[in-house]
């Protein structure tokens, strides 16, 4: 008995067995229902487990491949697009009259400054960037 | 696959849930045929018919395999598996006793009670189990036959805990009053 409750543990064995009895008196055997729920059991999961299509990979691998060109295109086109012109003194990514400033502030030769300012007043609208 | 398998409940429902589809279908047979004899004499209980309860043997396993993916999310078990297929067999059972009423022109009263104990008439301690109410006669037959503890016959019938207990005193108490079962109990 499971129960461990003495309570629930007083039906004399004879009704026990007579309950037992009379519930298990004709056991129901019939291979064809067993056939039945067997196959459905397996069409059910050979459907239920038809190979996989690979969503999940393309899920991540695209996104991956992406952010792998991306990195390399910002690595190889780097050094051209990021490099500096030697007239951007303050380092601010363009060439104005706040880097001939700055090159006068670094005591440097009054003619460079000098030169420098000619160079950013003929630059006119074609700033140059970096 | 007929040899007795090993595995637990628990582990063959989860190869149910995630294994191949050769390892699932036999995870499932082999809970099929752990657990059909139950099943059958749930069914059995509550249409009192051989035909209606493999019926109901095949409607309940139908709804446990739909538990399982594709159709389910899987199954995840907290419990006895007993308690999880009894309502379900109890169900099938009294929806196709229902419908052979149905078809034969039969009412609907007390469909929902257990089907009569049998040979009632004819012998004294059946017909002092069939006049049980069919409340306690089914708590007293889960836990005499069944063997289901108090708490999993609390999750089968999904009433509380106390409500088992109270049938269960009560059916008891019902048989040592009754003339006919009263001199088998101590005094």
């Amino acid at each position: 008995m499971p129960e461990s409750d003495p309570q629930f543990e007083n039906l004399p064995d004879a009704l026990v067995a007579r309950l037992k009895r009379a519930d298990r008196s004709q056991p129901i055997v019939d291979p064809r229902t067993d056939h039945a729920i067997i196959a459905d059991a397996r069409r059910h999961f050979l459907a239920a487990r038809r190979p996989r299509p690979r969503k999940p990979v393309i899920r991540w691998a695209l996104p991956l491949a992406a952010a792998a060109a991306l990195l390399v295109a910002v690595l190889v086109l780097r050094p051209f697009g990021l490099q500096r012109s030697a007239d951007d003194v303050d380092g601010s990514g363009r060439v104005d009259i706040l880097d001939a400033f700055a090159l006068a502030r670094s005591q440097a030769d009054q003619q460079k400054v000098d030169a420098l300012a000619a160079r950013i007043v003929s630059l006119g609208e074609h700033r140059s960037d970096l | 696959m007929r040899d007795v398998d090993r595995r637990s409940d628990e582990e063959l429902v989860g190869v149910c849930n995630v294994g191949d589809a050769e390892s699932a279908a036999a995870a499932f047979e082999a809970l099929y045929r752990r657990h059909r004899d139950f099943v059958l004499r749930v069914a059995r209980r509550f249409t009192g018919d051989r035909d209606l309860a493999l019926d109901a043997l095949q409607d309940t396993f139908a709804y446990l395999l739909r538990k399982f993916p594709p159709a389910g999310d899987g199954l995840h078990l907290t419990a006895k598996l007993e308690t999880l297929l009894y309502p379900v067999a109890k169900n099938c059972a009294i929806t196709a006793r229902r419908k052979a009423a149905r078809l034969s022109g039969a009412g609907d009263d007390e469909l929902e009670e257990l089907a009569a104990v049998p040979e009632a008439e004819n012998d004294s301690l059946d017909a002092a189990l069939a006049r049980l109410s069919p409340e306690r006669r089914e708590v007293l037959t889960l836990r005499f036959v069944d063997d289901l503890s108090l708490a999993e016959i609390s999750a089968a019938l999904q009433v509380p805990l106390g409500t088992v207990k109270s049938r269960l005193h009560l059916a008891i108490k019902d048989l040592r009053e009754d003339p006919r079962t009263n001199e088998l109990f101590d005094p």
